[in-house]
């Protein structure tokens, strides 16, 4: 309970009353002060009686749109009070978004109701801007005496737990070489169908779905056919998902990490419906940030649920990658090679610096991707299916993170990002862009030639197609101007 | 639902509770004035204007504190239609209430519990200062007694 400027100017009035009978030796003032106490008193004792009753009877509602908004989503907030009758105390109640979000000013949150009324709602929005789980906390009520002597501030009602997730990509392409490739059986993003793992490949028969045809099977073969999923239940599978700060690039909702994310929750979301054991590893700029054992349990799927969807990019490190600058061991052997038969200075100083390849090892168990990659281990060795999540920004450290995933892994599925489909203007030079697309083609395709290595594109499917089909058009209209 | 910002209706609201209690206790401070003479009777009926438009309280403490330009020597036995008047104007601002009953019946009886407890150090010591002291620390040991009373009643201590 606190008290006002009112209540202690009262206070001033009784110990004035009080040393006036002092002072004048009258005790007629000295009653005065009696009265002004004993009012004081009443005045609070009255004030706890009507706050102990309206504390019981007053009802307190707040609501969420959705407790699992999108990132920038407005959420709709409505707060409602009701008490079944007219009291002596104002209140005030406010309502409290949490502090990743942002609302509107104060008096937007706020419901007054006043001494005859019983009932009062309000709504507001709140977004964020941000990923991650809050709690709402109880309104806040503040409760003001009619006689304006005393007020008091409460927490009533529910708390409310909001998670914020990000946005998702609207066209995911998966692929190779601009192709569609059905990952997932029957769909290719989001919930999944019966299968993870490609198993084999028969005719197509009236009734499949026209979606799970193996295009490429199909004009190899020159008949429909379609492709089968097992669905192994003792596989196990590791997520290994990059979000260093490369993954950033792409306009909001659709970066790089959004798709990678969706990829990786379309996975969590397939091994939970096969009760398929998952584990999950992130990898930020400094190293791990996240690191989920491999576990079947349902708090599992939750854990990694909540993990993934409220992950976002770590910033970028002021050192660039070494491996970014490095040349892969063979070009270094070869290099080395070169330079042992060169006698000139320039020769004799570079050698030594090809001479071991000790150094590359070193900076390349410093890079978090293949570091993580590193502690791979499995208790069932030949059941582990690791799926690589990641960009092609660091194409060396890629390279050899797949050749060491390889050794604990029966399969690997790689999911790269060409960073050309999401820079926002990397279309605008369409030579350019498709050199360099075709550049991450021939990347992909090395990876993909691993044995049990698999490599996918992940790429906005409406800029790959534009892309694709403006070299066509130009390629057809070069053609056509030779004719 | 009222939108006025809560500082005016606190204004407002000091002003609405003209009770019967307040009107009765407010003319009989005005007739207890009146029989001081003239003065007197211009005064109560200030008074009362004063009551009509301002806070219980600032006519009790007005009424109180005349007393001493009325009635200088007059014993406390002789005052007793002025201060009825006065308990009365206090009493009034409690009958607006939820409960009045209960209200006004606490007023009461705190009002006969310190009255008892000044008189009786009064009596005793012969002296004024000591049951003024007295009387400053009851009261303020009851409103720290209710204020803990309510923490634990709406369970608002805060956890260690």
């Amino acid at each position: 309970m606190q008290v006002t400027r009112v209540y202690w100017a009262i206070v001033t009035a009784g110990v004035f009353l009080a040393t006036l009978s002092v002072l004048f030796d009258r005790p007629v003032f000295l009653v005065g002060a009696v009265l002004v106490g004993a009012f004081l008193l009443s005045q609070q004792y009255r004030f706890i009686r009507d706050l102990t009753h309206l504390d019981t009877t007053l009802s307190i509602t707040q609501e969420l749109s959705t407790h699992r908004p999108r990132t920038d989503e407005p959420v709709l907030v409505t707060l409602s009070a009701h008490r079944p009758n007219p009291s002596p105390l104002d209140l005030t109640i406010t309502s409290e978004p949490p502090v990743i979000t942002t609302s509107g000013p104060q008096n937007e949150r706020t419901l007054h109701l006043g001494t005859d009324d019983t009932r009062g709602e309000l709504s507001y929005q709140l977004q964020s801007g941000v990923a991650g789980a809050a709690t709402v906390p109880p309104p806040l009520i503040t409760v003001t005496d009619h006689t304006g002597l005393f007020t008091e501030t409460l927490s009533r009602g529910a708390e409310l737990e909001l998670v914020v997730t990000q946005r998702t990509p609207r066209n995911i392409h998966i692929g190779e070489g601009g192709q569609d490739v059905s990952v997932f059986g029957d769909q290719t993003t989001g919930r999944l169908g019966t299968g993870l793992i490609p198993d084999s490949i028969r005719e197509y028969v009236p009734g499949d779905a026209s979606s799970r045809i193996d295009w490429n099977v199909t004009a190899r073969l020159n008949h429909p056919h379609v492709r089968e999923y097992e669905t192994e239940t003792d596989r196990m599978t590791l997520l290994l998902l990059d979000h260093r700060h490369t993954m950033t690039t792409g306009i909001n909702g659709e970066t790089k990490l959004d798709y990678a994310r969706s990829i990786a929750l379309a996975f969590l979301n397939t091994t939970r419906t096969e009760h398929v054991p998952i584990g999950l590893k992130t990898i930020g700029t400094d190293g791990l940030t996240h690191n989920i054992p491999v576990s079947a349990t349902n708090t599992q799927y939750s854990l990694i649920e909540t993990t993934l969807t409220t992950l976002d990019t770590t910033p970028n490190s002021d050192h660039p990658s070494p491996m970014s600058v490095r040349t892969r061991p063979a070009d270094a052997r070869r290099t080395a090679g070169i330079l042992s038969s060169d006698d000139s200075a320039f020769g004799t100083t570079l050698h030594p610096y090809y001479d071991t390849l000790d150094p590359y090892i070193h900076l390349i168990e410093s890079d978090p991707l293949f570091a993580a990659a590193k502690q791979l281990t499995t208790p069932q060795p030949g059941s582990l299916w690791t799926v690589l999540i990641t960009d092609d920004s660091h194409k060396p450290e890629l390279r050899e993170t797949v050749s060491l995933a390889i050794d604990e892994s029966a399969h690997v599925l790689v999911f790269i990002t060409p960073t050309i489909l999401f820079e926002p203007g990397g279309l605008s030079d369409l030579d350019t862009a498709y050199n360099t697309y075709l550049a991450f083609e021939e990347f992909r395709r090395e990876l993909g030639r691993h044995e049990h290595v698999t490599a996918f594109e992940l790429a906005p499917g409406d800029r790959l197609d534009a892309l694709l089909a403006a070299h066509q058009h130009r390629a057809q209209h070069a053609r056509g101007a030779t004719q | 639902m009222s939108t006025a910002p809560l500082n005016d209706r606190l204004a407002d609201l000091a002003r609405e509770h003209t009770t019967l209690a307040g009107a009765l206790g407010v003319i009989v401070v005005a007739v207890a004035y009146s029989s001081t003479g003239l003065l007197g009777a211009l005064t109560g009926i200030v008074l009362i204007g004063i009551w009509m438009v301002s806070p219980p309280i600032v006519v009790f403490f007005l009424g109180q504190t005349l007393v001493i330009v009325f009635w200088p020597d007059s014993p406390l036995s002789s005052l007793w239609l002025v201060e009825t008047g006065l308990f009365a104007i206090l009493a009034g601002s409690l009958t607006a209430g939820r409960t009045p009953l209960v209200s006004l019946g606490s007023y009461v009886i705190i009002t006969g519990f310190l009255l008892g407890i000044t008189g009786y150090t009064y009596q005793i010591t012969g002296s004024l200062l000591k049951p003024t002291g007295v009387l400053i620390v009851t009261t303020g040991l009851f409103a720290y007694a209710f204020h803990r009373y309510e923490l634990v009643t709406l369970d608002l201590i805060p956890d260690q």
